[in-house]
């Protein structure tokens, strides 16, 4: 039997329209042995909507920060994340600074795909990310 | 106990970046992940291009870009033992969907049989300007049938 959790911390931004969640920030699919976590395309906000961090690296940062915090509400780390997508308003400027992200994904590195967009997100967003990751169900903790 | 392969293939292209802490340079993401119980095995791989393993793009040619990019996913799944039959999701980024589908019969040369839940979605870059296409797969497959 498979355990199925939805979460949506206060501590993260969710898109809430009359009352109601759009979307899950946080997807658990568990079973014995081990459990898929799906994030929601993370963005620079705050989880107050804020979008404070105006720059690529401080927005990379604050987008990592968001993943970090995501995936430490069950009990997985960084290194848990198995694929990740990015999705950036401008390709050039985010490779100018992408050491920033390799500060947070540091010893495994997710297969990943990255894609140039013309949009995403409230303007001033130069940039999303997309993770799965998977840990062992005995490691899963929901807090 | 998750048994977590990471695996770089010599033959499919991967970014590796210098940097001041890995002066030889260093991955920047991992071509093929593995993931895999007693039962069965998930298998993620990077976003995979038309790019040859020395990093070249052959042709600007939408169907040639299409047979490459499906021969380099063919060699991501093979180098695990899955098959294209194995995929069960996968997402296409195209730089002109018009162009795309012109000539989109290329890869179902490749995906024959079982065709994934799929997401075909136009936009405006990626990551090697001259790439038009990019396609990332997922698959599961029995552990038993895992091979490295």
């Amino acid at each position: 039997m498979l355990k199925r959790i939805l979460l949506n911390p206060d501590d993260m931004w969710s898109r809430v329209e009359n009352g109601e969640l759009l979307y899950a920030p946080i997807t658990v699919v568990s079973d014995d042995t081990h459990t898929h976590i799906y994030l929601s395309g993370q963005t620079a906000r705050l989880a107050s909507g804020e979008l404070k961090a105006r720059d690529m690296r401080s927005q990379i940062r604050q987008v990592c920060e968001n993943i970090k915090r995501g995936l430490g509400h069950v009990g997985a780390t960084l290194d848990d994340v198995v694929t990740s997508t990015t999705y950036v308003l401008d390709l050039q400027e985010y490779y100018r600074v992408s050491d920033e992200r390799f500060k947070y994904f540091k010893n495994n590195r997710p297969a990943s795909t990255l894609i140039q967009v013309s949009s995403a997100s409230i303007p001033g967003t130069l940039i999303a990310i997309n993770c799965e990751a998977i840990i062992e169900t005995e490691r899963l903790q929901v807090s | 106990m998750l048994k977590r392969l990471f695996l770089n293939p010599d033959n499919l292209w991967a970014r590796i970046q210098k940097t001041e802490e890995a002066p030889d340079g260093e991955l920047l993401y991992t071509p093929v992940i593995v993931v895999a119980d007693d039962t069965h095995t998930h298998v993620y791989l990077s976003g995979q291009t038309a790019r040859q393993a020395d990093g070249s793009v052959e042709s600007d040619d939408m169907r040639l870009q299409i047979r490459h990019t499906c021969e380099n996913i063919g060699i991501g799944l093979n180098h695990v033992g899955a098959t294209f039959d194995d995929v069960v999701t996968s997402t296409t980024f195209v730089l002109d969907l018009q162009e795309y589908y012109q000539v989109s019969d290329e890869r179902f040369k490749f995906f024959k049989k079982n065709r994934p839940a799929s997401t075909l979605i136009q936009i405006s870059a990626l990551g090697l300007p001259k790439c038009k296409i990019e396609i990332t797969c997922e698959a599961i497959i029995e552990t038993s049938r895992l091979t490295v």
